[in-house]
C-alpha cells in the first residue's frame, strides 16, 4: 500500500483580532488572526475540523489511526487523541497518540502516516494539528502578539495499491541547541508552574512578558530558517531525483510575508509557483502547512507534486514532496 | 553603499533620507521587527550571518554596512 493525501479542512475561531493598520502588517502581511475563545481548547477546534473533514459514518468508522499535533494538550495526561477518538465516535481499534511539534509537526504527521501505511499498520490515517498560542502570549508583547493565530485542520491520508507513494523524498532535521529562541519557559517539569517565581520582564523595544509567556528570539529563528530551508529543497529534490521545475507549487509553513519572501529569494524560487497568504490567519504553527495546501488546491487546477516544509520551535524542520493526484475537493 | 541604503531603506519600509551617517536611534522604525528584517536581509542577500547583539549595538547605517563586509 502507497500513502496517498486524501483530503484536508481547518477551522478558526469565530473572535477575530485585527491588527492596526501599521508598517508591521505591511511587512508581515498579516491583516487579521482567528483567536481562540477563553474556554475553547486546541482539541475542541481539532474535533470541529474532524467533524468537518469525516461527513459520514462511514469515513469515522473507517479511521483506524489517529495522529494528533499540538503544543497545546488538554491536559498533561491522558493523551489528548485518546479524548479525541472517543469524542469523534472513531472506532476502538484506532490506535491514537499525541505529539509535540510545532511548525514543523505537519511534515512529521505525514512521515509516520506514511509509514504506518505502506508497513502495513493501518490504511486510514487521520491527522488532526491544532493550537492556540494565544493562551500562551502575553498581549503586551508586540514581538509575537501580531504574529500568531490559533487554528485546527485535519487531513486524511490512505493506502492505494498504487506502485508510487503519494508521500515521498521526506527530509526531516533538528537542532536543539536553539531551544529557548522559542519557548513557554514555565509549566512543564524543568520549571514547575508551582513553585517557580513569576519573573516579570520588558525588553528594550517596551514588549512586556512573564516566564509563563511565550518568547521568540524573531532573529534567530528567521536566521535559523534562512540557514536550513534552502538545504532541505535541495535535499529533497536530490533524494527524489527531481528538479524545480517538477514541483507544481511550494508550500512552506506562513511564517509571515517577509520572511517567506526572504526565503523565497534564498532559495532560487522566484519563477516557481510559491504560496505566500498569511492575511487572513497569520502565523498558525502547525497548522500552517495544510492551512495553506487547503487554500492553494482551492485557488488552482491541475496541481500534482507539491513541496511542502515546515521549520520552527525545537528547533526543528523537515520537508517532503506530496502528490496531490488523489486529493478530493470538499 | 547606495545600494545598500535603498535596500535598508526598504527592508525597515522607512520614508525618512537615510545617508551613512544616520543615527539609528532616530530611527522609529528600527525596532525588533526592524532589527530582524535587517538579519535576515543581510542572510538572504548578503549571505550574511550576523549575530543579534552585534546588530544591535551598531549605531549608524555606516556600522551596519560595515556588518556585512
Amino acid at each position: 500500500m502507497k500513502a496517498y493525501v486524501t483530503g484536508i479542512e481547518y477551522v478558526l475561531p469565530e473572535r477575530v483580532v485585527y491588527n492596526s493598520e501599521s508598517r508591521l502588517t505591511k511587512k508581515t502581511g498579516i491583516i487579521k488572526r482567528h483567536i481562540a475563545a477563553e474556554n475553547e481548547t486546541a482539541s475542541d477546534l481539532a474535533y470541529k475540523a474532524a467533524e468537518k473533514l469525516l461527513k459520514d459514518e462511514a469515513k469515522k468508522q473507517s479511521i483506524d489511526f489517529l495522529l494528533f499535533c499540538t503544543q497545546s494538550p488538554d491536559h498533561y495526561l491522558p493523551t489528548t487523541a485518546c479524548i479525541l477518538q472517543d469524542r469523534l465516535g472513531l472506532p476502538r481499534n484506532c490506535g491514537a497518540f499525541d505529539y509535540n511539534l510545532g511548525c514543523s509537526g505537519y511534515i512529521y504527521g505525514l512521515s509516520i502516516a506514511k509509514g504506518l501505511i505502506e508497513s502495513g499498520q493501518a490504511q486510514n490515517v487521520l491527522l488532526l494539528t491544532a493550537e492556540t498560542y494565544s493562551k500562551y502570549i502575553d498581549p503586551q508583547d508586540h514581538s509575537v502578539e501580531p504574529l500568531f493565530g490559533d487554528a485546527a485542520t485535519a487531513t486524511s491520508i490512505a493506502g492505494f495499491a498504487d506502485a508510487e507513494s503519494g508521500l515521498d523524498g521526506f527530509v526531516l532535521g533538528t537542532d536543539g541547541s536553539g531551544y529557548d529562541k522559542l519557548i513557554v519557559p514555565v509549566g512543564g517539569s524543568r520549571q514547575p508552574h508551582a513553585v517557580t517565581p513569576l519573573q516579570e520582564e520588558t525588553d528594550e523595544f517596551g514588549n512586556h512578558r512573564t516566564n509563563r509567556n511565550l518568547y521568540m528570539n524573531g532573529a534567530a529563528i528567521s536566521d535559523f530558517a534562512l540557514d536550513v530551508v534552502p538545504q532541505t529543497v535541495e535535499n529533497i529534490l536530490k533524494k527524489t531525483g527531481s528538479t524545480k521545475e517538477d514541483i507544481d507549487y511550494y508550500v512552506f509553513h506562513q511564517a509571515n510575508k517577509f520572511i517567506l519572501k526572504f526565503l523565497q529569494m534564498k532559495c532560487d524560487l522566484g519563477m516557481y509557483p510559491y504560496w505566500n497568504d498569511v492575511k487572513e490567519y497569520g502565523n498558525t504553527v502547525s497548522c500552517s502547512v495544510p492551512i495553506a495546501l487547503a487554500d492553494m488546491m482551492k485557488a488552482s487546477t491541475n496541481i500534482g507534486k507539491v513541496m511542502a516544509l515546515g521549520f520552527g520551535v525545537g528547533l526543528s524542520w523537515g520537508g517532503c514532496i506530496i502528490d496531490m493526484k488523489r486529493y478530493e475537493q470538499s | 553603499m547606495q545600494e545598500f541604503i535603498e535596500k535598508l531603506a526598504d527592508v525597515l519600509d522607512t520614508e525618512a533620507e537615510l545617508t551613512v551617517d544616520t543615527a539609528l536611534s532616530e530611527l522609529e522604525e528600527w525596532d525588533s521587527l526592524g532589527i530582524v528584517g535587517f538579519v535576515a536581509m543581510a542572510n538572504a542577500v548578503y549571505g550574511k550571518k550576523l549575530a543579534v547583539l552585534k546588530v544591535r549595538s551598531a549605531r549608524t547605517v555606516a556600522d551596519l554596512y560595515a556588518l556585512l563586509k
